[in-house]
Formats: structure tokens, sequence, C-alpha cells
């Protein structure tokens, strides 16, 4: 296989030298009613302390199942059939089950898309934040909902008094996502992984959350993925971005580099197309046709039906990455040239 | 496009003071009913050819016009009118015939498609319905639709489950243009695609716009997508429109304080703009509980006195461009981006 097992070599930053976690040649397959699919195939991930990675991609990209595969939380029907996860020394594919949910909810956090969905109605804001600080910290109730409170107030939820005892339903879609954030946030975990937090919140509402999550990162010099298919909130958010396109990553680079100079033509393509409400363009550059889903992917370049530039060598076999200066690289054999 | 330079823009559409109010439960056992205005005395002019785009938050009533637009709600008050009628009042047989010339293409295809009709068959349903054509010849027109929305042939005999969500919301946009519609509303019609999918679709309802001469209503949470396609901007807070002003000066020259703080709070894909970011604090109010005077001023970073108490005028301060807000003037240019930073 011609895999992308090696990580980034010698990176500039001295904490990005030992990354938190390191996610090597992951593959996830689900094992469906007309045989088995291969969604995720051989991924390679790395974040560091301190850092936000962008994890951005369309639908059915796979990156929320490599995050899920990551922390042991697939559904029945998937499968980890080979790769490692490196978290803090530990792969975190062989550990027991015991010991994963001991690190889950603690050291590693995850946040979802929809808070009203995540959260249990019939059990009161305050409760559901200090389950986790009873679990893992074994607080009294008292010193718990002490926590709580701050939790709250770190968040930036007003009144936490009051709103401790609140039910889920009394709390709107923004203040839902900040509960989402003090829970996740309760262990001072050192990952916290945001699938698509803020798609279901209004812009006005967004901006806030991701200036709450960037600087909640600062204060407890966390690590974050970011989940999110919204290029927009990428550019916002990310220091490093990893693009994907059906189950594999094709480009990884820091985040101004990958805007400025996109080297895929997945990447590039995807940029063009946005619409912008900082310019206006007479006509969206469009890529053509769709993302393959799982059932259709091939062992060649996925996205060669799509390209403008690939020629025969680009169908046989899987594009291994090219290493573009020491920050970044891309899976293609006709990288978008930099002039 | 240019209003002023045409002489008189034919008016397909004129929504006057148009109020919708919605009945809450209860506040106790025997206590009166809470009562929230939807809509709250909405009015605007939709030209035939442009496109209006409907712009605001979840809950501030854009989707509520747009029903209200098509009849399939009523207005508590005001008027709606199609081309001088009043369309509340047009009996059941003239009814028919109107509607025919107004659809509704949603955000979600999927649940909009008939799961057990093929493609073909749900693209030639409406001419059965409205009778259009000779029978024999709709198969043909439902081809030249499918051309038309760049779908191939051979899918006329799928099903809806078969096709990608791209290819079902042209099913979607087929199936509403086959009738010759004059005004089409768009409710987040390209929200639920991918990005590069979205694009697709966007500039297929900008060419067959242009082919056919429609009139689009679109209603979207996404500046980015209105700006693309909107001849004119509409932006909604708390079921009033607060500002309306062609889509660049609108965007550019924003005058209302909530319109400035929507723009600055889209993230734009830009690394290098993440500096220019201003947010604004809180959230909408609740509909059942309005705040007196101007409905933005708690969230407001220019509300005084006068905010509080008093409602604002929506008056027009330059061509083409309308606001309610006391203080538009001294939010002009002279005062880029005076909205509230938080930290």
């Amino acid at each position: 296989m011609s895999g992308p097992a090696t990580p980034l070599a010698g990176k500039p930053d001295a904490a990005r030298e030992t990354p938190l976690l390191e996610v090597r040649d992951l593959s996830v397959v689900f094992d469906m009613p007309e045989g088995t699919v291969e969604v995720v195939d051989q991924v390679s991930l790395t974040v560091s302390a301190g850092r936000t990675l962008g994890l951005v991609g369309e639908s059915g990209s796979g990156k929320s199942v490599t995050c899920l595969a990551a922390l042991g939380l697939l559904a029945a029907r998937g499968r980890v059939t080979s790769g490692e996860v490196m978290f803090n020394g530990r792969d975190l594919l062989t550990i027991d089950e015991a010991e994963m949910s001991k690190l889950r909810g603690c050291e590693v956090a995850m946040v979802f898309q929809d808070p009203m969905v995540s959260l249990n109605p019939v059990r009161t804001i305050g409760w559901q934040i200090s389950e986790s600080l009873f679990l893992h910290q074994g607080l009294t109730r008292d010193k718990a909902k002490k926590r709580t409170i701050e939790l709250l107030d770190l968040v930036g939820i007003p009144n936490s008094k009051t709103r401790f005892g609140e039910y889920p339903h009394q709390f709107s879609g923004g203040m839902s996502q900040r509960a989402m954030i003090a829970m996740a946030i309760a262990c001072e975990p050192k990952l916290l992984i945001a699938d698509e937090p803020t798609t279901a919140l209004d812009v006005t509402i967004q901006a806030q959350i991701l200036e709450l999550l960037s600087e909640l990162k600062k204060e407890l010099n966390m690590a974050l993925i970011l989940i999110t298919h919204d290029l927009g909130v990428i550019a916002e958010a990310a220091d490093d971005v990893a693009v994907m396109y059906a189950g594999r990553v094709v480009e990884e680079a820091p985040v101004l580099e990958l805007f400025d100079t996109p080297l895929h033509h997945y990447t590039k393509g995807l940029l063009n197309s946005l619409p912008r409400v900082d310019r206006k363009v007479d006509r969206l550059s469009a890529i053509d046709g769709t993302a393959p889903p799982p059932q259709e992917f091939v062992s060649g370049c996925r996205f060669e039906a799509r390209c403008d530039h690939c020629d025969d060598s680009c169908s046989g076999k899987r594009p291994s990455f090219v290493d573009i200066g020491t920050t970044r690289r891309v899976a293609c054999l006709h990288p978008v040239v930099v002039t | 496009m240019n209003k002023a330079a045409n002489n008189e823009p034919e008016i397909l559409m004129q929504v006057r003071d148009v109020v919708r109010r919605f009945i809450g439960p209860r506040t106790s056992f025997f206590g009166p009913r809470k009562i929230a205005h939807a809509i709250n005395g909405v009015s605007f002019d939709l030209y035939a050819g442009e496109t209006l785009g409907l712009v605001g938050e979840s809950g501030c009533g854009k989707s509520t016009t747009g029903q209200l637009i098509l009849n399939l709600m009523e207005p508590t008050s005001g008027s709606v009118t199609y081309l001088g009628q009043e369309i509340t009042k047009v009996n059941k047989t003239e009814w028919r015939r109107l509607r025919s010339e107004m659809q509704l293409v949603f955000q979600n295809p999927l649940g909009a498609l008939n799961p057990r009709l093929t493609i073909g068959a749900q693209i030639r349903e409406p001419l059965d319905i409205h009778e259009i054509g000779d029978p024999g010849d709709r198969d043909k027109k439902v081809l030249d639709m499918l051309e038309a929305v760049s779908l191939p042939a051979h899918l006329l005999e799928r099903y809806p489950h078969q096709l990608s969500g791209g290819q079902q919301q042209r099913v979607v946009i087929a199936r509403a243009l086959i009738i010759s519609p004059k005004l089409v509303v768009c409710d987040e019609s390209v929200s639920a695609l991918d990005v590069s999918v979205q694009a697709q679709v966007v500039n297929l309802l900008v060419d067959l716009q242009k082919k056919l001469g429609l009139t689009y209503l679109f209603i979207t949470h996404d500046l980015s997508v209105v700006r693309h396609i909107s001849t004119r901007i509409a932006v909604m807070y708390l079921g009033r429109i607060v500002e309306l002003a062609d889509s660049d000066t609108l965007l550019e020259n924003p005058r209302h304080p909530y319109t400035k703080a929507l723009i600055s709070a889209v993230p734009v894909p830009d690394p290098r703009a993440r500096a220019s970011r201003a947010t604004i604090t809180g959230e909408p109010p609740n509909p059942f509980n309005p705040p007196s005077g101007c409905s933005f001023h708690a969230r407001c970073p220019h509300a005084d006195s006068k905010c509080n108490t008093d409602l604002p005028e929506f008056r027009t301060i330059g061509e083409n461009h309308s606001v309610s807000c006391h203080h538009a003037e001294r939010l002009s240019q002279s005062a880029p981006d005076a909205t509230s930073r938080s930290n």
C-alpha cells in the first residue's frame, strides 16, 4: 500500500514536534447489507496542544467518522481495519473499553452539531454538566455545583445560578451549545473535538461560539479539532487544515497557505465555488459532478472524474502524498502549479 | 440592474402592512393566551424579473413572509396583491389559475418529492393538474425541462432516493418551472447542498431566470449566496424589514446596525480577514415578549433612550434604500464598522 504513513517532517513550531494526537493510516469500514464499504481510507492527522486542526470536507467525506473511530464511538456496523491513534503516547485503538470510558469526557471531549439532540431533556442543565465532574473527578455534590456554576460563567451563560436548575427546553440554541461546551470542558480536556459545532446556529451566534472556542482553547491550552463543511469557519478559526474528499485526506496545510495557494484541484475548486459576502463575482465556478458515495470509491484518485487536470496515470493507483516545503503536503499527481 | 434607468418597472407583487399573528399557550390556567407577531407590518414591492433576497436569522419571519405571498397562509391584516389582484380575495377558480404562475422551491428536496413516483411522473404532474398543453406533448415537455436543468434523460424512470441531493433539487426546480410560472419563491433552496453542488444549483437558478424571465423571492439565512443572486436585499429582524436596498448598496454601505452586525458575522473564507470581525452580543428576542421601541435596541451598540421607547419608522434614506433606524444617518460611510466588538 502506498500509504501516507509518515507524518509531516521537520515542523517549524516547537509545540508541533510532539503532537498530542496522532492518527496514522486509519481505515474504517462499514458492514452494509450489500457488502463491506470502506468509508475512511488511510487517514493520517496530527494535532498539538494549543492548536486548532480544521477538518474540512463535504458530506460523506469521512471527517466525522474519522474522529468517532479515533474515540471508539463507531456504530455497531463500523470497524477500524488498520491504523493507530496515538494520544499522549497511548494507542487508543488497543486500550480496553473501561480505560477508554475514563479517557472520554475527561482527557478528550466532544461537542456535536445539534445541542438540542445531545442534551437530555429530562435532566437539568446543571445536573448534566455536574455528571462528568462526579464521574471523572469524584467531586461532592456541593463542590460539583460550585464548579458547574463557574463553568457556566466561563462559557458566557448569564444568570448562571438560575440557569443551573433549568431544563434544555428553556435554553435557546446558542445557549444550549454553550452548555454543551461547558460540559465538554468540565474536566479540562487536553483535546476537544468539535463536530460542526456552529452549523445549526445563526451567523451572529456562530460568531460568538467560534470566539468562545478559541478563547477556551487558549485558556486551557487545549488541542482543538474543528470538523466543518464551511471554509469560512475554517478561515476564521483553524491553524492547520486537512481537506478530506471521499474518505481520504487530499491536502494538508497551515491555514494561510491553504487559502493563498491551494495545491489540490479539489481544494482550489472548492474555494472558487464559494459565494462570498465580501466581493461580487459574476458567476460561481462550480465543480462539475458530485462526490462519489462510498460504494463507488475507486482505488485511484477519487477526484479524477471531476478534475480538469487528470490524465491516464490518475486512475491507476492512489496518488501518494508529496511534501511541499516543510509544512504542507498534497495527494495529487498534478498539483496546482504555484506561480 | 438599475431600477431608475428603466422608465417604470412592472410591479409583480405588492405587499402592504402585512401582519401575521400567532397565538401561543396560556400564561396560566385562566390567564390570557400569549400572542406573537411573526410578521409585524411588512411592506415591499416585488418587481418583475428581479431577485429579491430576504435574509434574517431563524424566527425572524422570512419563511412566513414567503408563505403569505403564496397565500398558503392568510395574513391577520394587510394586503398582498399580485398584478393588482388581492390574492386573499380571489375566488377558487381564479386562484387556481393564478397559483400556476407562482411556485415554491423548499430546502429539503427529498421531503418535497414523492418517494413513490418516478422523476418523470413528478415533473409531469403539474402539467396534468393545471391541464396545460396536449396530453401527448407533455412527455416531450418533461424531456425539454429535464435538459434545461441539466439532468440526463435516463433519470426519468428513476425514483427520488436513487438521485444525489443536487440532482433531487434540480428535479424540484424542474417541476416548479414546467408550468412556466412568473414568480418562484425559493425558501432556503440551496442551503442543504454541499458547496460544490450549491454553486451548480445557484448558477442554474441564475441561468433559468435569464432564459425564462422569472422573478425570484430568495429566502435564506446565507448572506454570501444572497449577495451573489439578488438584485435587491431585504433584511428582516423580529417580524419587520429593517433595511431594504440594492444588494451592492446594502452590503457595502449598510445603514442599520443589525445589517452591519449580520454582515460582519459571516465567516469570510480568507484567514487574513479575521481581524476585521465584529460580533454582537445577545440573541434575538422572544417574539412572544418583544422589547419596546426598536426591537434591536437591546443588542445595538448605538441605542439611546429614544430607541428604547420609539419604534423607528421605515423610511427612505437614499435611492432604493430604506431603513428603520433612528440613527441611520450617523451610521453612514463616515463611521465604518462602528458596531461593538466584544473584547
